[in-house]
Formats: structure tokens, C-alpha cells, sequence
């Protein structure tokens, strides 16, 4: 009489090959979950540089502002535009405000120059899925002509 | 040996299990390795795209924090271009470098300037500290580099190149961020030596003379064109001899002669000419110095006189006082009634003798007098007037007396009776009355008893220069010859003085047909263009290569205003088609504005650091409602500078160069051209600062480096 149970997988066997499975479906998740809290990092550095970039050519361009009000640091809020005196703007692309923090400050440069000169700075804070929280001050000196 | 066939078979049976399950087992191995190899691939690329991510979004704010670094930069470099000042490499300062063009030629080499080559290097240290703090970057630095210098005619071009380096985070960052320059020199050529420059002479001789004016008059109804060929501001000093050498020089070119009447009213008259004969005593420096003048000899043996020559300008009562007609003309010569609106030397108050080209004469009269002199001093003896009355005291004068200017035939029988003469009482009494007799008993009662004959009369007699200075006294001609003294010859100040304005193997008037000689402080600023009378000041600006801004209109001009002041806050140059309006301008920088056809001038005010020159290719200058021009140089090569609307007396500080000038616009209120030192090209410093650089805008900064900081 044949032995079936000899046919088939002992229960240690299917003990260590689902603890193996399992350790290595874990492993592939971490993986998997490292990999897209990386790219969602990359994806948020590339928002911050995108709405960075857009504040500096747009701000580079301003001229003869230095008799424009200081303004201490003030949110920016997505779809609004940094609204200036006399009617100029600097427009933004959108962002997730649950991500971005975006604030504004427009101050006059602190060092000496020999001419007037006003300080743009936009913050742009985010939180890394990691907890990692970044803070970058995008200057812009506009020096008047 | 027996061997159980169902053994067997189980045995086989076993075996091929066993070998299926170690195929399962290696292919799971085998799958299991390429996934975890996927998935290690997929780990390894996100955390690229991290890095790529983090590294392009570093990278941008190190590009950003450099840019404003640069644009701190730019301010201060921007200042050393306005000021021409502020970098020893690039600006020498006096006697740093004498040779000529030093900027170019050491741009030509590329030469690199760091900050501490910068006079504000710590303001500028001191900015990139609080751009360090503020920015979250460390170890900022700078330099300075010029990069395909390349020279044309003219001009010179090529790229600045400004490198930022900094440390951010894990890297040092190099950014360049280039412009094109060009590189001008500002100081017009050759004519930027002059305080003014005219390239033709007026159709007839006398056209300048046209200011009529009595002796005591300090204004007529025309007004003179004051030459001021220094900025002193002091009285003269006869011991500044290179004064002319430092000074605006004066070139009044073209084929005919011109002839300058000088101003012969009072000598301490507003427009009085009478400080080229005597300058220290108009300018109050020494009033013991006497009158300057000639004194002959003993001309008679029998009389105790002499003759004593005075010079004296132009003036209307030459023509309306008998005494004065008699004695100057008008029998034999002409009679100088009217002075000449341009003053080359100054003014009395403002003593600017400087180097004459062209065939530029000063016409005035060398007044004869006799001098009645006993004892051979050559001064009058003082005799006394009888009293006309009784009860009248005597008065003592000096023995000063006129003598008429007669023609041949009025020589004979008997001359007119002479006049006596007191400056100091202010009579003239006629000699021959009787009741002199006393006083003063040697009365020659004819011409005969001093002369012996006609010629001898007419050589001692009173003369007037150009048509009548004969020998010994042809130098007088050459008045705008001369940088006067107070020195004496004898006993008497000599005319003209022995100073001269003259340059070897050249006599007078020096036609500057030949300057190459003229290398002051050993520089040859003329570059080939020694010939005055074939300069053209408009060639350099015409040229095709020459590089200019074009604007299609000049009623709108491209500077920011302030009210209805336009103000020139950065080096420029341009070309402006058709008509240039400038109805007001502040000048902060140094500037070619070039018209195609006329130029409107209102005020223009200039900073220290301001220097404009304005060219109008084909028309003129014109003057409307201006009254002050700081640190110009107007050129109109085909034209002329004239008074429009509003006309009011001008000072133009600065150099002026037209075709031909206008006496009787120019007249109408008169005004002044004073020579700006800013312009001299002889000064090796100012030559220096003449350099102006040109810049274009920022073009697009690339990073040239970045290198992994090691971990400290």
C-alpha cells in the first residue's frame, strides 16, 4: 500500500516556506513602501523647485521696487498669487496645502549695497513621509536700475 | 544478488520525488532571487530619483543664492564703472600707470580680479557674510574674470565673467554668470583737449567784434563768450607756468584770419580786457606794481620828454571823445570802437592764459603819451597847474601829455596844440595857454620842434596792433602768445611779457597743422590725428562698427525720470535717429548720446562721477531754457552752438567743438565755456577714467564645478 503522506509537504516544511514567504513578501513591501515614500519625496522636491522656479523668473524680472513696504513673512495660499503694490504679481502653480507650507517675505537687503535694493524670499516647508520637515528660502534680490 | 522489484520501485519512486522537489525548491530560490533583484533595482532607482530630486533642488538654491551673490557683486562692480574708481586694476590712480591705455591693454592679457582687488572689499565681505547666515551657505567667494577681449578701431568688447563658489550641504558649488561688456574711451578725441574748438573761421576778419561799449561801461547791449580754460578758482599766479599745459587749449581754425578786439573799458570793469596787460593788479594781488608800458628814450635833445606807450582795448569812446580820436585816429588807422564777444583768456576775475591755434590775432592800441621826465627815471615829474581863479589853490599833476595822430598832410605847418593829461585829477587841459608858461616854460609850439620828420612822428605815435606795429613791436601780435608776469624789465613792466605760450620751432600763430610734438607728460594722445584743420571729431561715431544703442525716436528718452528730469544712472551710449530733446538731465555716469540732426538742450547737471558728451552728426546745439551745463562735451562737427527759446546766460563746464560759431545769437546773453578737467586727456588719470565700460544684461549663469565636500 503506497504512502501518501509521504507524497506531499510535512508541516514544518509549510511552516518555514510560508515564514519564508511571508518574510520575504515583507521585505518586498518595505521595499516597495521605501521606494514609493522616496518617489513621493522626489515628487515634492519637484512641486517645491517647480514653484520655486516659477517665483524666480517671475521676480527676477521686477524692477525698481525698493520703495515698495516691507512685508514680514505672510502665507500664501494655492491659486493666489503673491500680490504686490501697484497692481504687480508674482503667479504660483497650484500645490497641496496638506503637503506645502508657502509663505512670503519682501524686506530691504540687510547688507550695504550702493543701491537700493529689496529682498524676496519665498519658504517653501514640507513634511517628508518620513518626518523629515524641509525649509528652503528662495532668495530673489531685486536691485533698482 | 536478488533485488526486490517493489523496492526497487519505491526506491525510484523516491528518488524522482526527491528530485522534483529540489527543482521546486530551485526554482523558487531562483524566482525568488530575480524578484528580490527587481525589487532591490526598483529600491536602488528610487533612491537615484531621490538623489536626482534633492541634488537638482540643492543645486537650484545654490544657483539662486550664487545669483544673488552676484547681483550683490554686480553693485559694487556696477559703482567701479560709473565712478571709474574703486579698482587699482582696473582705474589706476595717478602715476600708478603712466603709459597710455593701460586698461585695455591689460584686459587684452584677460586679467582676473578678485574682491580683495575691490577698495570696498569689506562692505562686500561683509554682505557675503550676512548672505552665509541668512542662506544657509558657507565659504562664499568671488572673482572677477575678462574673458575674448578683442579690440576694435574704437572700441573693445568681450565677457566679464563673474564666479560665485559656495558650500551647501554636501557639495561646494562653482557658478559663472558672464556678460558682455564693451569698453569705450569717453574723452572725445582730440577735441576733448580744447576748451573750445571751431573748425572754420567766420566769413569776414572783424565778424567777432561786435560788442559796443563805453569806457566806463561794465556791460553793453551784447554780452561776451568767457573762455575759462582752467577751473581755477583763485586769482592768477604767474608762477604757475604748466598752467597751460593743464588747461583747455583754444583752436579757432579755418583759412581766413580772426582777429579779437580787446575790451578796453576801465580795467576795473566787469568785462574789462585790460588784465592781459596787467593781471596782477585787476586780480588785486599787488596794486604798487605800476601800469605796464614802454618807455623811449630822450626823443628830442632839446625837450626833457619821452615817450611812454600804454596798451588799451577797444571801446566806443575811441569813437565819440575828441581827445581820444585825435590821439588814437582817426586820420591814419582805423578807430577800434568794438570789442570782440569772445574772450579766450578769461576774465579778469578768472585769469586763464592757454595755448592758441589758427590764425587768431588780438587787435588793441599801444596809446602814446609824452612823459615829461627831468631826472631820467622815466616817470612824469609832477608840475603845477596855476589856479584858474584867485581864490584857487594850485594842484600839483603828473607831466602826462597826449599828442594827436595826424595824417602826412596835417604834419605840416603846425600840429593841433597837445593836450595834458592827469589820470589822477581826471582833466585834460589844452598846453599851449599862456598861463602855463610858468609852470612849465619848455613848450614845443609845432610837430617840428619834436620831430624831425613825418616818419619819425608816425613811428613814435600812438599804434594799433595788426596794421601798424612795425618793428621792434611785431611780437605784440602775438598777444594770445603769452602768460603774463609782473615781473620787471628795468625799471617798467614790459609788454608783452617774457613768459611765452610758445612750443619750439613753431612762432606765432601756431597753425596745428603739426601736434604730434605736443606729447605732454610723455603720452601721444593724438593717435595720427595731428592735423587740426583736417580732424574730424564725427568719423570715430560714424563709423558702421561703432557700437551703439539705436533709437528710432530722442523725444523719448530711455533713462527714468524724476519729474521732467531724466537722469543717466548707468554708463551709456547710443544713437538716436533724427532730433535729440533733452529738456532737463541729471548725469550720474559717463554717456555718448549721438543725434543724427539737431540737439535741444535744457539743463544738465551732473554729478562728480557724470561725464556726457553729445554729438549731433549733422546739425547744431541749440540752447532753450538753459542756463547751466555741467561736464559736457558739445560737438556739433557740422554746425554750430546757438541760443534757442529761452535764452539766459550759459556756463558750460566742459569742452565745446563746432563748425563755426554764431557772434550774434551767441552775444544776445552772452555766457561761458569753462574747461573741464574731467575731459583732459593729458592727465594720465583722467585718461584712465575715460574708460567706459558698457555692460549687457545677465546671461544665463551655467555651474562650472561641483565637487563632493569630504565630511569634516
Amino acid at each position: 500500500m503506497p504512502s501518501y503522506a509521504r507524497s506531499g509537504l510535512s508541516l514544518i516544511e509549510m511552516v518555514t516556506a510560508v515564514l519564508i514567504f511571508c518574510f520575504l513578501i515583507g521585505s518586498f513591501w518595505h521595499v516597495f513602501m521605501q521606494s514609493r515614500t522616496i518617489i513621493t519625496i522626489g515628487m515634492h522636491d519637484t512641486e517645491a523647485l517647480n514653484i520655486a522656479a516659477s517665483f524666480f523668473s517671475q521676480a527676477r524680472h521686477l524692477r525698481n521696487i525698493s520703495k515698495f513696504p516691507n512685508e514680514s513673512s505672510r502665507a500664501i495660499k494655492p491659486s493666489n498669487a503673491i500680490q504686490l503694490p501697484l497692481n504687480k504679481k508674482i503667479d504660483l502653480p497650484d500645490w497641496n496645502p496638506q503637503i506645502f507650507t508657502v509663505k512670503f517675505e519682501m524686506k530691504n537687503f540687510p547688507g550695504t549695497l550702493f543701491r537700493p535694493a529689496k529682498l524676496l524670499t519665498l519658504q517653501i516647508e514640507w513634511k517628508e513621509n518620513l518626518g523629515k520637515t524641509h525649509v528652503y528660502d528662495f532668495p530673489v534680490l531685486c536691485v533698482d536700475e | 544478488m536478488y533485488t526486490d522489484p517493489k523496492r526497487a520501485l519505491k526506491f525510484s519512486s523516491r528518488s524522482e520525488n526527491l528530485a522534483r522537489r529540489g527543482m521546486a525548491l530551485v526554482f523558487v530560490l531562483g524566482a525568488l532571487f530575480s524578484l528580490m533583484i527587481l525589487v532591490f533595482s526598483l529600491s536602488r532607482h528610487s533612491l537615484t530619483l531621490r538623489d536626482t530630486t534633492i541634488s537638482i533642488l540643492e543645486e537650484e538654491y545654490a544657483f539662486e543664492t550664487s545669483f544673488l551673490t552676484t547681483r550683490v557683486l554686480w553693485t559694487f562692480l556696477d559703482e567701479v564703472f560709473r565712478c571709474r574708481n574703486g579698482c587699482e586694476k582696473l582705474f589706476p590712480k595717478t602715476g600708478a600707470k603712466s603709459s597710455s591705455d593701460p586698461i585695455p591693454r591689460d584686459l587684452l592679457k584677460g586679467i582676473t580680479i578678485t574682491i580683495k582687488d575691490l577698495e570696498e572689499k569689506d562692505k562686500i565681505l561683509k554682505t557675503f557674510q550676512l548672505i552665509c547666515q541668512k542662506f544657509n551657505v558657507k565659504n562664499v567667494d568671488a572673482k572677477i574674470e575678462f574673458r575674448n577681449v578683442k579690440e576694435k578701431a574704437d572700441f573693445y568688447y568681450g565677457i566679464i565673467e563673474v564666479s560665485i563658489g559656495l558650500d551647501f550641504n554636501r557639495f561646494h558649488y562653482q557658478f559663472a554668470f558672464p556678460r558682455e561688456f564693451r569698453l569705450y574711451q569717453i574723452l572725445p578725441k582730440v577735441v576733448s583737449k580744447f576748451s573750445l574748438f571751431v573748425r572754420e573761421s567766420p566769413p569776414n576778419e572783424n565778424d567777432y567784434n561786435i560788442i559796443a561799449k563805453n569806457f566806463q561801461e561794465d556791460s553793453g547791449a551784447k554780452k561776451p563768450l568767457y573762455l575759462f580754460n582752467s577751473q581755477t578758482t583763485g586769482g592768477f599766479a604767474k608762477t604757475n607756468t604748466d598752467l597751460w599745459k593743464n588747461s583747455g587749449w583754444v583752436y579757432l581754425g579755418g583759412q581766413k584770419p580772426i582777429t579779437l578786439n580787446l575790451d578796453g573799458s576801465h580795467p576795473v570793469r566787469k568785462e574789462s580786457d585790460f588784465f592781459i596787460f596787467w593781471p596782477t593788479q585787476v586780480s588785486g594781488m599787488d596794486t604798487s606794481v605800476p601800469a605796464p608800458s614802454i618807455i623811449s628814450d630822450y626823443f628830442s635833445t632839446k625837450y626833457k620828454l619821452k615817450i611812454r606807450f600804454t596798451p588799451w582795448g577797444c571801446t566806443q569812446d575811441f569813437g565819440k571823445i575828441w581827445c581820444l580820436m585825435m590821439n588814437v585816429g582817426p586820420e591814419i588807422t582805423e578807430l577800434l570802437v568794438n570789442s570782440s564777444f569772445l574772450r579766450l583768456f578769461g576774465s579778469k576775475d578768472k585769469i586763464t592764459p592757454t595755448k592758441i591755434f589758427g590764425k587768431v590775432f588780438a587787435r588793441w592800441v599801444l596809446f602814446a603819451n609824452f612823459v615829461y621826465d627831468t631826472n631820467g627815471d622815466g616817470k612824469p615829474e609832477q608840475i603845477q597847474i596855476p589856479p584858474i581863479s584867485v581864490n584857487q589853490e594850485p594842484v600839483m599833476i603828473p607831466g602826462v601829455f597826449m599828442y594827436p595822430r595826424i595824417s602826412e598832410d596835417k604834419f605840416n605847418p603846425t600840429l593841433k596844440e597837445p593836450q595834458i593829461l592827469s589820470i589822477s585829477s581826471k582833466f585834460m587841459l589844452p598846453w599851449g595857454e599862456k598861463i602855463w608858461q610858468k609852470s612849465f616854460p619848455d613848450i614845443p609850439l609845432s610837430a617840428h620842434d619834436l620831430f624831425p620828420n613825418y616818419q619819425n612822428y608816425k613811428e613814435l605815435m600812438t599804434k594799433v596792433s595788426r596794421e601798424d606795429f612795425p618793428e621792434p613791436y611785431t611780437s605784440f601780435n602775438k598777444l594770445y602768445d603769452q602768460v603774463f608776469s609782473e615781473s620787471y624789465t628795468g625799471k617798467f613792466i614790459q609788454i608783452p611779457t617774457m613768459l611765452s605760450l610758445f612750443r619750439e620751432g613753431q612762432d606765432y600763430p601756431d597753425l596745428g597743422d603739426d601736434i604730434e610734438d605736443l606729447k605732454l607728460q610723455g603720452r601721444n594722445i593724438w593717435n595720427n590725428d595731428c592735423d587740426l584743420s583736417r580732424f574730424d571729431p564725427a568719423k570715430v561715431y560714424e563709423n558702421p562698427e561703432y557700437p551703439l544703442t539705436i533709437f528710432e525716436t530722442g523725444n523719448n528718452l530711455p533713462f527714468e525720470k524724476e519729474r521732467t528730469t531724466s537722469i543717466i544712472k548707468k554708463p551709456f551710449c547710443g544713437l538716436f535717429k533724427n532730433e535729440l530733446v533733452l529738456p532737463s538731465l541729471k548725469v550720474k555716469a559717463p554717456a555718448i548720446l549721438i543725434a543724427e540732426n539737431n540737439i535741444r538742450v535744457g539743463n544738465i547737471e551732473s554729478d562728480p562721477e557724470g561725464l556726457l558728451v553729445l554729438v549731433s552728426l549733422k546739425g547744431s546745439i541749440i540752447l532753450e531754457n538753459s542756463n547751466r551745463i555741467d561736464s559736457t562735451a558739445l560737438i556739433a562737427p557740422q554746425g554750430t552752438i546757438v541760443y534757442g527759446k529761452g535764452a539766459a546766460p550759459i556756463n558750460i563746464s566742459g569742452t565745446v567743438c563746432v563748425k563755426e560759431l554764431k557772434p550774434e545769437n551767441l552775444s544776445q546773453v552772452g555766457g561761458s565755456i569753462t574747461y573741464d578737467s574731467k575731459f583732459d586727456p593729458t592727465n594720465p588719470e583722467k585718461w584712465s577714467q575715460g574708460f567706459t565700460f558698457i555692460t549687457g544684461p545677465e546671461i544665463a549663469g551655467t555651474i562650472i564645478n561641483k565637487d563632493f565636500l569630504r565630511p569634516e
